[in-house]
């Protein structure tokens, strides 16, 4: 039953996100836009580009959609609410997650088309400067958790938030995220004024829309795992706990929205260096700090 | 990783549809650049009626229409001898710096695509349908907006970074319109209009070279062209074609195109055109486009060429 209702509250919430994301861009709010699109893009030829490597061109967007599924499948929406509660399942949303990499590269290699190609490696490039600032802060809040359990996290910040607690980790998590989901200003793997939509660019039909509805999920899994790590997870008054995970997911994937419309897209240049030089010297003083007020006030 | 010959264009997101750019890219650097326009014309015209000679133009220069309209009827006054309507001279900036605002604002179109700003492209849009289609009253009530549009993007968190040092021209390369500018080259055909004299034209000029300096040229040109067109205190008014009659002769002139100086040599024999030969600022910038790009991330190589607002329908020869 848990694993029903997982689903439908990622794909309910990946939906009012692609709601969000239409009243961004038009101006208007349209309850039904998303399901326009979807009904327009199934009706669609889905063609497939000359001498693909079929596998790959295949496989991609289903894997890109199971990634970013098995990724939420260890974040709870409530204390009882958690497809699977592992014992690792801080680090399993990493490993989880890794595979999103795997997913783009496939969907850029497999069409055999250069802007696709292009796309797939540059999130290679993307992956060397995210990847540390994704682990560095997860491991920060597992520290103060003493536990890798997400449900024990989410115990960790009854009194006290990890958005407070650890505020750097909080920011450079919530980048880092972003720069995982490839959503503006991060989005250099399908960059529609470079590579006239990257690895986005040979899908049509029904594989476009598995993998467009795979980021969508992927957004809504990297906010609820922001929720569960910095904002409380399921904490908070009247309202039911899923309904607080819900809300604070939705909060998350709203301002990784309005975050990125309002900034410039990122050099890759740019982005590896102010990853490496500044990203992680600030991942490691959040991680001492932390330490340092784990010893201070347990 | 091999190298590759990707196509960029002639119809990309990025850039003006038209052009079309061939980069040998090493992985995401480009090792090597090739542009030309699919849309261009050889720049020599033979012999035809003087009328249909100013439609032909014009027509053929659908980015900047009037500028061209403007440039061949001052060519063929010339060249026939007929003396130049002062009243006319005004109404004609109206409409040359009304249209050199639209562009501006079709560049930033094009610029907010490059970037991903979504609300730029939005935004410019609008104002540049309102601008094309205003009179003289309704352009200057756009003032507030296009001072805000301009206002929140140089605002915009790291905008400076990320244009700054992208497409640095050399000064002594043969750099023409807001291009120049942005190099601090004073280079403006208006400077030898006695009507732009009048009333006090002073070409913006900014150091730089580089993308981020063309983004602030044509932004302050945005609301230089509102100034002049204030001053001119016309009602707007495109040239019309002269009555050439019989007369013969050969002529030249120039007009400042949003894109740089337009020059035209025509000769007129018993009122028909024998012999037209045109110079525009886009048939120098696409020659620029593979030392702007050539060794750059793909994506600045891409701004340095969308920076130059290549028009290719003004690519000649």
């Amino acid at each position: 039953m848990s694993t029903f209702i997982v689903l439908v509250a990622l794909l309910g919430s990946a939906y009012l996100l692609a709601v969000l994301e239409a009243w961004f861009t038009s101006g208007r709010i349209r309850l039904a836009a998303p399901l326009v699109a979807a009904l327009a893009l199934l009706g669609r030829e889905s063609i497939v580009p000359r001498t693909p490597d079929r596998l790959l061109f295949e496989v991609a967007p289903v894997l890109l959609l199971v990634v970013a599924v098995l990724g939420a499948a260890v974040l709870p929406l409530a204390p009882d609410l958690v497809i699977a509660n592992l014992a690792t399942g801080a680090l399993f949303v990493n490993a989880a997650l890794a595979y999103v990499l795997v997913a783009l590269i496939m969907a850029g290699w497999g069409p055999n088309g250069a802007y696709a190609m292009i796309g797939g490696w540059r999130f290679l490039g993307q992956l060397i400067a995210y990847a540390m600032l994704i682990v560095m802060p997860i491991t920060a809040v597992a520290m103060r958790a003493e536990s890798l359990l997400t449900t024990d996290i989410v115990a960790s910040q009854a009194s006290v938030w990890n958005i407070i607690y650890q505020p750097l980790g909080f920011v450079l998590f919530v980048v880092a995220a972003m720069a995982l989901a490839f959503r503006p200003p991060f989005d250099l793997p399908i960059a529609p004024g470079v590579l006239a939509g990257g690895v986005d660019a040979e899908y049509t039909g029904v594989r476009l829309a598995v993998l467009r509805l795979g980021r969508m999920v992927l957004v809504i899994t990297l906010a609820l795992a922001t929720t569960v790590f910095y904002l409380g997870g399921w904490h908070g008054p009247l309202l039911p706990p899923w309904g607080w995970s819900l809300l604070k997911t939705l909060a998350v994937a709203g301002l990784m929205l309005v975050a990125g419309h309002r900034l410039p897209r990122i050099r890759e240049a740019d982005l590896l260096a102010w990853c490496w030089k500044l990203g992680i010297p600030l991942a490691l003083a959040n991680i001492f700090v932390v330490g340092v007020l784990i010893l201070v006030i347990p | 990783m091999d190298w590759i010959e990707v196509p960029f264009g002639p119809l990309f997101p990025g850039l003006p549809g038209g052009l079309r750019l061939v980069l040998t890219l090493d992985g995401d650097g480009v090792a090597k650049a090739q542009a030309e326009s699919v849309v261009g014309n050889s720049g020599h015209y033979g012999e035809t009626d003087a009328d249909e000679f100013v439609t032909r133009l014009s027509a053929a220069m659908p980015l900047a229409p009037m500028a061209y309209r403007v440039l061949v009827c001052r060519t063929l006054e010339k060249a026939a001898g007929i003396a130049p309507n002062g009243g006319t001279a005004r109404a004609q900036i109206g409409v040359l710096e009304r249209e050199r605002a639209a562009s501006h604002l079709s560049w930033l179109v094009q610029l907010a695509q490059q970037l991903g700003l979504s609300w730029l492209g939005q935004q410019a849009t609008v104002l540049q349908l309102q601008a094309c289609r205003a009179d003289r009253d309704q352009l200057l009530a756009l003032r507030p907006a296009i001072q805000a549009l301009a206002g929140r993007l140089m605002r915009t968190p790291l905008l400076e970074s990320r244009l700054s040092g992208i497409g640095l021209t050399d000064p002594t390369a043969p750099l023409r319109g807001p291009v120049a500018r942005a190099a601090n080259k004073r280079e403006d055909a208006r400077l030898t209009d006695e009507t732009y004299q009048r009333i006090g034209l002073a070409p913006l000029m900014i150091h730089g070279g580089d993308a981020l300096a063309r983004l602030r040229v044509r932004l302050g040109e945005l609301e230089q062209s509102l100034d002049l067109i204030e001053a001119a205190a016309a009602v707007f008014g495109g040239p019309v074609p002269p009555n050439v009659d019989n007369a013969s002769g050969t002529a030249e002139s120039s007009v400042e195109t949003p894109r740089g100086r337009a020059a035209l040599r025509l000769t007129l024999e018993h009122g028909r055109v024998i012999a037209a030969t045109l110079d525009t600022a886009c048939s120098q910038h696409i020659g620029l486009v593979s030392d702007l790009t050539e060794q750059c991330e793909l994506g600045d190589a891409l701004v340095a060429v969308g920076s130059l607002d290549i028009s290719p329908w003004e690519v000649v020869g």
